[in-house]
């Protein structure tokens, strides 16, 4: 064989590599055009909350100045049967009407610590002095001083609206808009979710460390479609 | 008269040596490989739905151009016009300035948080955070009473009813630092302090390289792993260019203490939420003003001092609880 021979066969090995090569790129590019694109979207189950469960509000409905009540459907002022039916006990004693209240307030056990014993439609003072239920944080604030202290001026309770009252309303909660006055004790509550993404060490409670639920990046597996999209 | 003679022999034979067949096919293969690189190199742009209507803008902007007022709302009205397309809801979006004046504080009782989470949620619905991937701006941490080494705290508490016995409970979010880590190693200057103390971030500006988020000793920075999920019903339509405007993926984003609430007056969309009222948020350079009383009058401290963050986020207690009625104040 000479070496023309030699260098020739080398040519054609070379082209032929060649033709592989580009035949490959054009596999490679009309892939790129012809598959889906790469979901590299890494999806987690989304937690949903509700707008309306989130309550930026008053945590309680108070009763309004002058108190209406509902009774059987229809609203009726205290005084409504007070005036009817006079309270001839004036002592503590277990009562046959108000069932639907608990009365779990310390050593507050007798209803004309707060109720006025004449008018119904009204609250009293320790003094004696009769005032309205738009009067209550006053009232409160006879037993539970450092409380209301902190009250007046802002620290305690809640504040909606604005905090700059020269550009909007501000909205200072009342004791009662949040405690029931005859169960002032704040409730334990139901919670909304928790994290699906925050580790904290050896001390964080609920992590299994073979399970990858808390992983940022977990991909979301089933269903194989975009589970938003069918109204979940 | 003698003509210059132009050799022409080494030309020619390039030219012959570029016309044999060995040669037109590596170009030919050379030339396949670069349209191949190149088709894949654009082939991004096959997907991409919604051309966004403001590239030319985000060029400009690449380049330095400040932007004037009527620049800044034609931006505005292109990136709304971008939500639209993208979610199908109608925003407005604009960017108030810091009141002069004015240097917000939050002051979080922990003596009355009781750790049900509405703050977290709330914070979520207010500035269109990411639901999937999961991105909130507060955490909630349970802790064992008696101590402060927030290593004995669980992030994951799931218990049916809160507050549990013996335990008490630790929102966290970003801190608002009077020196903020976070700014300082910020390579692009994407973040910075504002007159008001709030700390914000151009997420046009940001370049996703999370030095921020390692520097920030309160892990107050979350970072977008992927495009952001928020359900087109939930978009809170009310959005301002440095806060809660939806963010894209590979940007960093905080809490801004709702500054498109907040400089408007109103209070941030967390305390707003909060049912037991441990939140509080104000001006601290107003001495009337809540927060300035609660530093003035009660026990408050900040989270990891030692690090000398400055923070403008205290936690205060109460003389004595309530809780569990362990307490009669």
């Amino acid at each position: 064989m000479s070496v023309q021979e030699d260098k020739q066969q080398e040519l054609r090995l070379g082209n032929s590599f060649g033709w592989v090569v580009a035949v490959g790129f054009f596999l490679l590019a009309g892939w790129f055009f012809l598959t889906e694109p790469v979901q590299d979207h890494p999806l987690t189950e989304p937690v949903r909350v509700q707008a309306s469960i989130i309550n930026s509000g008053a945590f309680r409905t108070a009763t309004p100045e002058p108190p209406i009540v509902v009774i059987a459907g229809m609203k009726q002022q205290c005084n409504s049967c007070h005036t009817l039916f006079e309270s001839k006990q004036m002592s503590p004693r277990r009562l046959a009407q108000h069932t639907e209240l608990t009365l779990n307030h310390g050593g507050n056990e007798w209803c004309f610590s707060c109720h006025d014993t004449e008018d119904r439609n009204k609250l009293v003072l320790p003094d004696g002095e009769q005032i309205g239920y738009d009067r209550i944080p006053e009232l409160c604030g006879k037993c539970h001083g450092p409380t209301y202290r902190d009250w007046q001026v802002g620290i305690h309770g809640k504040t909606l609206g604005y905090w700059n009252k020269e550009m909007g309303e501000q909205t200072r909660l009342t004791c009662s808009q949040c405690h029931d006055p005859h169960s002032p004790a704040f409730p334990t509550m139901q919670l909304l979710p928790g994290p699906n993404t925050l580790r904290m060490g050896e001390g964080d409670a609920n992590i299994d460390r073979h399970d990858h639920k808390h992983n940022p990046l977990r991909k979301w597996q089933e269903p194989k479609s975009n589970p938003w999209e069918e109204g979940h | 008269m003698q003509l210059p003679v132009l050799n022409n022999a080494t030309a020619y034979k390039g030219a012959r040596k570029g016309a044999t067949r060995r040669s037109f096919l590596r170009k030919s293969v050379a030339f396949a490989g670069g349209i191949t690189a190149f088709a894949a190199a654009i082939s991004p742009l096959k997907d991409m739905k919604n051309a966004p209507a403001r590239s030319l803008e985000d060029w400009f902007r690449d380049h330095y151009k400040e932007l004037t007022q009527e620049q800044k709302d034609t931006l505005f009205a292109d990136i709304a016009k971008d939500v639209k397309e993208q979610y199908g809801v109608d925003v407005t979006i604009d960017q108030p300035g810091p009141i002069p004046g004015v240097e917000y504080g939050y002051a979080l009782n922990l003596s009355r948080c009781n750790g049900n989470r509405a703050c977290v949620h709330a914070c979520v619905k207010e500035n269109n955070q990411s639901r999937s991937p999961e991105i909130q701006y507060i955490r909630v941490v349970e802790m064992p009473a008696g101590t402060f080494d927030l290593e004995n705290g669980s992030h994951n508490f799931d218990e049916a009813l809160v507050p549990k016995p013996d335990h008490y409970y630790m929102p966290i979010q970003c801190h608002q630092c009077a020196d903020p880590p976070c700014v300082k190693v910020c390579p692009v200057e994407a973040t910075w302090q504002e007159e008001d103390g709030i700390t914000v971030i151009d997420y046009d500006w940001c370049i996703g390289c999370r030095y921020c988020q390692a520097a920030c000793p309160y892990w107050a920075r979350h970072f977008n792993f992927a495009d952001p999920y928020i359900p087109e019903e939930e978009i809170n339509p009310d959005m301002a260019y440095l806060s809660n405007r939806p963010r894209a993926r590979g940007v960093m984003e905080k809490c801004h203490f709702c500054l498109q609430r907040t400089r408007k007056g109103r209070l941030p969309a967390c305390l707003e939420a909060c049912p037991t009222g441990a939140r509080k948020f104000g001006n601290l350079l107003d001495p009337n003003s809540e927060v300035s009383q609660i530093l003035r009058t009660k026990r408050i401290f900040v989270l990891k001092e030692d690090v000398g963050t400055r923070p403008r986020f205290f936690y205060y207690f109460d003389e004595r609880t309530t809780r569990n009625g362990r307490g009669t104040a």
